[in-house]
């Protein structure tokens, strides 16, 4: 029961998660003003790439690479509460162990592109990792409030004492903390101006310059997932508390922001980057800090 | 008054043990490794029956098995090179003197190994090539000793007596003076920030197989100390206890933040070390049973996973004669047992679950969210932050990119891969079953019982939420044999030469080596040279001038010519004279 329940939530996620990406490939396009491509897109390319013959390797590590991505990220969204109904293994998902969980999927890809020894991907690593400086600390430092005044970092129960009313939920009590959090929530998709590990147009698509067939197929399914976990967290720290259905509309809508606020963006450099977060953001948290103490 | 029996027994068995293996190595080289591996195992056994006779309380306990695993690994690493003689005698020195520091009750005995280990230390780090990282040693830890005996001599004055609980029958006040000038001794001992200077000089200068020691070990005496000062000041601590957790958790973000910019990799070991060890210190200050049980938790693991990465490099270094990460690369295809253990190692340094590094940051940050200051918390995530940056610079300039080395080179020396699979067992079994460790020190803590907290071996229970770690283990081992599944089902693949990439139509000489390696963290160098430029070090440079202008101004006085001296007498004649009439005489 308990295994089915987890293997089937992971298949919604992978599925939604591609469907997400195809819309907002659809989304990008009319914002261009161009066609673009079929809402199913990312179905067929990432069939087309599994079944690909023979993709190029570069190694051992290079092949676990996007594995250890994979798997990470299928690891992490065991421990986060999907919904209301449905808390998998939330009985122990605490904050911190999902926080740390997060963080394999990204190594994994790091370590797989390190052995592929293209400068291309070295460089979108040393860059992805710190960037990491900044929206990780600005995310941690955003939910300090609600833990403080929930006395719990058990997800599920915080993602619980948001149900009820409209003003019981953080997005409403906490309102700095969750810009703040939106705008982390933002370099963790990997957004524009937060585009700095991939920048196609700069460093050649960065980690992912050497992958092909099913390695890059693996990494496009991590990418799916990932969608979901990172604006899930945000979903459940500040939205929380609805039905399986309203969680997903609501991971849907946080994320169909962020692609609009991408496709009219340019690109930081990187240390401005992180010189934007210890500004703004990390500013507003603290003022929701301070406002919460006093 | 006596200093304690079994440590002198401790003491003496290892050094003769050290002898021994001198005049082994003396004869032979062979004969130097098999009898020092020999005379190794047998100290370690007489310690471990010595202990298991007279059965020392929880955390001691604990100290002896994590210093004994460091000790025979890195003596593995002493025997499976070419290793000068005078180096197992003196390490053997350490060693014994370190598990003669542990087993001690009283101050007297305290001092003499403290100082005997720092002796032994300094002598094996000046006898290599580099001696400058022995002097700053000996400078740091001289100090931290005088400081100590200072203690000692406070506390007979005022009781008379050298053991422990002579601490109780001090005042108050006296007591906290006391216990302060005994956490100091210790945090320069572990490193803490305005006292780390020497660390990363001595870990780099220090023979390989010492440097394990000296990371796990050594520093571990220094874990026990503060402990031990933190646990004899009970509830009068909490006062000073924010300052110490300050000070640590300044040392873990700042020595995480020098990490990211060494291009040495026993530099950059030497400062993650020292940033672990600041969770250690931030644990101790906040003083609650929660905090106190995962600073020691994360002691073990730190002396586990940071020996562990010490122990690969020594074998690197044995194998290419070098630690300079910009050299180095690629070395994953000739030596992949070593890239895993070190892929182990620094997963476990940045706290990723299934590891031994993820509880004891678990129970601190649990102690931090109940402890309630923002920034303290804040700051640690920070430093865990960095600790991930650093460990992938780590693993991938030493083993991945492309093979930067003119010829081959083989796995490490049997006796080093022992060594790491010493390691890897307890990494990956307590990262499961972290209540294994807590058990040991379930009574000593007890007595600082703020929050409520329980374990069983796999779950740890706070007032915050419940995790059972096997859980998570399990749940993290399933999906990936489901990703490995994925992953070959999807059929074969076609491997490639590392120079056969994507280069934007750009032809590649094959001289050419394409790795972006040096200065890896750029970004981080240039724009945080704000924060980077006021280092310590040059506040003691300035120290150091300051005492060469007073030191010139004495010499001065000083000067060596009689006519000086006469106008000193002359003026000497004058004092007097006005002393004795009270005044300016009068003459009219």
């Amino acid at each position: 029961m308990f295994v089915v329940k987890a293997i089937l939530t992971a298949i919604l996620v992978i599925i939604l998660g591609l469907l997400y990406g195809g819309i907002a490939r659809k989304v990008t396009a009319r914002v261009h003003r161009r066609y673009g491509p079929p809402f199913y897109q990312n179905f067929i390319d990432v069939l087309k790439l599994f079944s690909k013959r023979l993709p190029t390797s570069h190694g051992v590590m290079f092949e676990l690479g996007p594995v250890m991505a994979f798997g990470g990220m299928l690891v992490s969204l065991m421990f986060l509460p999907v919904g209301r109904g449905n808390p998998l293994f939330t009985f122990e998902g605490d904050l911190f162990v999902l926080l740390y969980l997060i963080v394999v999927a990204p190594l994994g890809l790091a370590l797989g592109a390190g052995q592929a020894s293209n400068p291309n991907a070295t460089i979108g690593i040393a860059r992805g990792l710190t960037l990491m400086i900044g929206y990780e600390f600005v995310f941690f430092v955003s939910v300090l409030p609600i833990i403080k005044d929930m006395h719990t970092v058990n997800l599920f129960r915080i993602a619980m004492a948001q149900s009820g009313s409209l003003s019981s939920l953080n997005a409403v009590r906490y309102p700095f903390s969750f810009a703040a959090a939106l705008i982390s929530m933002h370099a963790m998709l990997g957004e524009k101006p937060f585009d700095q590990t991939v920048a196609p147009h700069e460093i050649a698509s960065g980690p992912m310059v050497e992958y092909g067939g099913k390695f890059l197929g693996l990494l496009q399914l991590y990418h799916a997932i990932a969608i979901i976990v990172e604006t899930g967290l945000v979903v459940t720290f500040f939205l929380g508390g609805f039905s399986m259905p309203v969680f997903f509309l609501l991971t849907f809508v946080l994320f169909i922001m962020a692609v609009i606020v991408n496709t009219v963006m340019p690109r930081f450099r990187i240390f401005q980057a992180v010189q934007f977060f210890f500004l703004l953001p990390l500013v507003l948290a603290v003022i929701n800090i301070i406002i919460n103490a006093g | 008054m006596m200093v304690n029996q079994g440590s002198i027994l401790i003491f003496t068995t290892f050094i003769l043990a050290g002898l021994l293996t001198y005049f082994l190595a003396r004869v032979s080289k062979m004969s130097g490794r098999i009898g020092g591996a020999l005379t190794g195992l047998f100290s370690i056994i007489f310690v471990y029956l010595f202990f298991h006779i007279y059965s020392l309380p929880g955390v001691q306990n604990l100290m002896f098995l994590l210093i004994g695993l460091v000790y025979v690994s890195s003596l593995f690493l002493l025997v499976s090179k070419e290793t000068p003689p005078i180096q197992y005698l003196l390490f053997s020195g350490a060693a014994g003197s370190t598990f003669a520091f542990i087993n001690g009750l009283d101050f007297i005995t305290a001092f003499i190994f403290l100082e005997l280990s720092t002796v032994f230390v300094f002598l094996s780090i000046v006898s290599g090539d580099r001696k400058k990282g022995g002097f700053l040693y000996l400078l740091f830890n001289g100090t931290g000793g005088l400081l100590f005996l200072y203690l000692l001599y406070f506390i007979y004055m005022k009781t008379g007596r050298f053991d422990y609980s002579a601490i109780a029958f001090l005042k108050p006040d006296e007591k906290i003076l006391a216990l302060t000038i005994g956490f100091l001794t210790f945090a320069i001992k572990m490193g803490t920030m305005p006292f780390h200077i020497w660390q990363p000089y001595a870990y780099r200068d220090a023979d390989n197989g010492i440097t394990v020691f000296l990371s796990g070990a050594i520093s571990k005496i220094g874990v026990f100390g503060a402990f031990l000062m933190v646990f004899l000041q009970g509830s009068s601590f909490r006062i000073s206890g924010n300052v110490y957790a300050y000070l640590g958790v300044i040392t873990a973000v700042l020595a995480g933040l020098y990490a990211l910019l060494q291009e040495d990799a026993k530099r950059l070991l030497a400062y993650s070390s020292l940033s672990q060890l600041g969770y250690v210190v931030i644990g101790l200050g906040l003083a609650n049973s929660l905090s106190i049980s995962g600073a020691i938790l994360h002691a073990v693991s730190h002396g586990i996973f940071e020996s562990l990465l010490f122990l690969v490099v020594g074998a690197v270094y044995i194998r290419t004669k070098t630690t300079d990460l910009n050299k180095l690369g690629g070395l994953i295809t000739y030596m992949p047992i070593s890239f895993i253990a070190l892929l182990f190692g620094i997963i476990a340094t940045s706290g990723i679950p299934p590891t031994i590094g993820f509880p004891s940051k678990w129970m601190l940050y649990h102690a931090l969210v109940i402890n309630g200051d923002p920034v303290l918390l804040s700051l640690t995530f920070l430093a865990s932050i960095l600790a991930f940056l650093y460990s992938f610079r780590l693993v991938y300039s030493i083993f991945l990119g492309p093979y930067t080395l003119k010829e081959k080179v083989g796995e490490a020396p049997f006796p080093a891969l022992a060594g790491m699979v010493f390691f890897l067992l307890p990494l990956l079994i307590l990262g499961l079953f972290p209540g294994l460790v807590l058990k040991f020190i379930e009574l000593p803590v007890v007595r600082f019982g703020l929050p409520d907290f329980s374990f069983t071996p796999a779950t740890l229970k706070t007032p915050l939420a419940t995790v059972n770690f096997l859980t998570v283990g399990v749940v993290f081992i399933a999906w990936f044999v489901v990703a490995i599944l994925v992953y070959a089902f999807a059929g074969r693949s076609r491997w490639l030469p590392v120079k056969n990439n994507y280069t934007a139509a750009e032809a590649i000489e094959d001289e050419r080596i394409l790795h972006y390696t040096g200065d890896f963290y750029r970004f981080i160098r240039r724009d945080m040279n704000f924060l980077l430029r006021h280092s310590i070090q040059r506040f003691y440079r300035r120290l150091f001038n300051l005492f060469g202008v007073i030191g010139d101004g004495i010499s001065r006085i000083y000067t060596g010519d009689v006519r000086t001296y006469v106008y000193f007498i002359l003026l000497f004649i004058l004092i007097v004279l006005f002393k004795i009439k009270g005044g300016f005489p009068c003459l009219w």
